[in-house]
């Protein structure tokens, strides 16, 4: 199953001789492709251990490659990330769980001394590549 | 070298005017590859050899209980204590992929799903971008299928194709690189006025191994992790409480893919 298929190479790379690094498409590796995409908000009440919750359904029935990044303003970060700050009691920690037909986003953020519910905006990626192998 | 090549635009955008950012690939820019993805299960350390011969991007995505629900592999541990602790990691160095356990009680059996991409992260500067048209076209009755070893492409189900022109999107590299020897945080302009997608690792310089490079311990806010805006990527390893106390290379991919 070796002798036929499709190679691009990149500028340059003679593509009937240059290695598999040099290629920008070749049907003997896949791309991580995407299927789906979206955006959300989370919502987290503020206050200590409490975190806000959201479930995104793919229903693709298997388990997809997934990233997300959370939205802190013009910055992105992607989860999971944790962060615990010395003399600020700031603990923030997002994370992400993925089933055969959903994912589901945890976010908390708890700063000592406030309450007030706080809006976490995220992006979310989902390839059709399988992680269920 | 300029005037000739392959471009694969996404479903319903014109090949020859759309803007790089709606083309599945285009020969002018190199692409994320998959090189191996396997799966593993065991008490940790598990290693997973690849013999690429060089630092390589790598995901590692951890199967937990209950039977498939999957989620990422760095769990967080409360700071009962006043203190925080890494948990599952993961080591990428130039011939294998080795799954370490964290700072507390080990882990239990547990399986992984570990991706290797076969890119390096030699240098690739950023190119001028083709911002043209950016709407979408009428038309979606073409476009271009290939499909792994083995399977059909005119049957075979879209996670069995390499690429297709009905993807929403791929990925395709803006710029990568190593920015070598840091002992604050690295800063690497991107000139896109957007946010892009990225994968970032670290290597401390007296180590012999890559690590994801996530927020994920007692910090400054704005100086550990790596995250990005509209003009550059920041990466960063916050060893104290606020301080910069090892040498740093980081190896970072940036992706046209706008977030």
């Amino acid at each position: 199953m070796t002798d036929y298929g499709y190679r691009i190479s990149e500028p340059g790379e003679d593509v009937k001789t240059c290695s598999d690094l040099k290629c920008v498409v070749t049907s003997k590796y896949p791309l991580l492709k995407g299927g789906l995409q979206g955006s959300g908000n989370i919502s987290d009440s503020g206050y200590e251990n409490a975190s806000g919750t959201i479930e995104i359904e793919h229903n693709l029935g298997y388990i997809p490659v997934v990233r997300v990044f959370m939205d802190n303003g013009d910055e992105f970060i992607e989860i999971p990330h944790v962060v615990w700050q010395a003399g600020f009691y700031i603990f923030d920690t997002s994370y992400k769980h993925t089933t055969v037909n959903k994912i589901t986003i945890t976010a908390s953020l708890w700063i000592s001394g406030e309450t007030a519910t706080i809006d976490q905006d995220y992006k979310y990626y989902i390839s059709n590549e399988k992680v269920n192998i | 070298m300029g005037n000739f090549g392959s471009a694969v635009s996404k479903k319903t955008y014109d090949v020859k005017s759309s803007a790089d950012r709606f083309l599945i690939y285009n020969s002018s820019f190199q692409t994320l590859k998959i090189y191996k993805k396997v799966k593993v299960t065991g008490t940790l350390p598990i290693t997973i050899t690849h013999n690429l011969g060089y630092y390589c991007p790598f995901e590692v995505i951890a199967h937990n209980t209950p039977k498939f629900a999957y989620s990422d592999p760095w769990k967080r541990i409360p700071f009962s204590d006043g203190a925080f602790y890494n948990s599952v990691n993961a080591r990428g160095y130039t011939d294998k992929i080795i799954i370490v356990d964290g700072d507390v009680t080990p882990e239990d059996s547990n399986s992984y799903t570990v991706i290797i991409y076969l890119d390096n992260f030699a240098t690739v500067s950023e190119s001028s971008i083709n911002t043209a048209t950016t709407t979408k076209g009428s038309n979606d009755d073409y476009g271009i299928r290939i499909s792994k070893d083995g399977y059909d492409v005119k049957d075979c189900t879209d996670e069995q194709l390499v690429l297709s022109s009905e993807q929403d999107f791929g990925e395709i590299i803006h710029k990568k690189g190593i920015d070598n020897d840091r002992t604050g945080q690295a800063i690497v302009s991107h000139n896109q006025n957007t946010p892009l997608k990225f994968l970032a690792f670290q290597k401390n310089t007296s180590e012999s191994f890559i690590t994801p490079t996530v927020r994920r311990g007692r910090t400054t806010l704005t100086l550990d992790g790596a995250y990005i805006d509209s003009d550059y990527l920041y990466m960063g390893v916050d060893t104290g409480s606020g301080g910069f106390s090892s040498s740093y290379d980081f190896y970072y991919i940036m992706f046209k893919n706008q977030l």
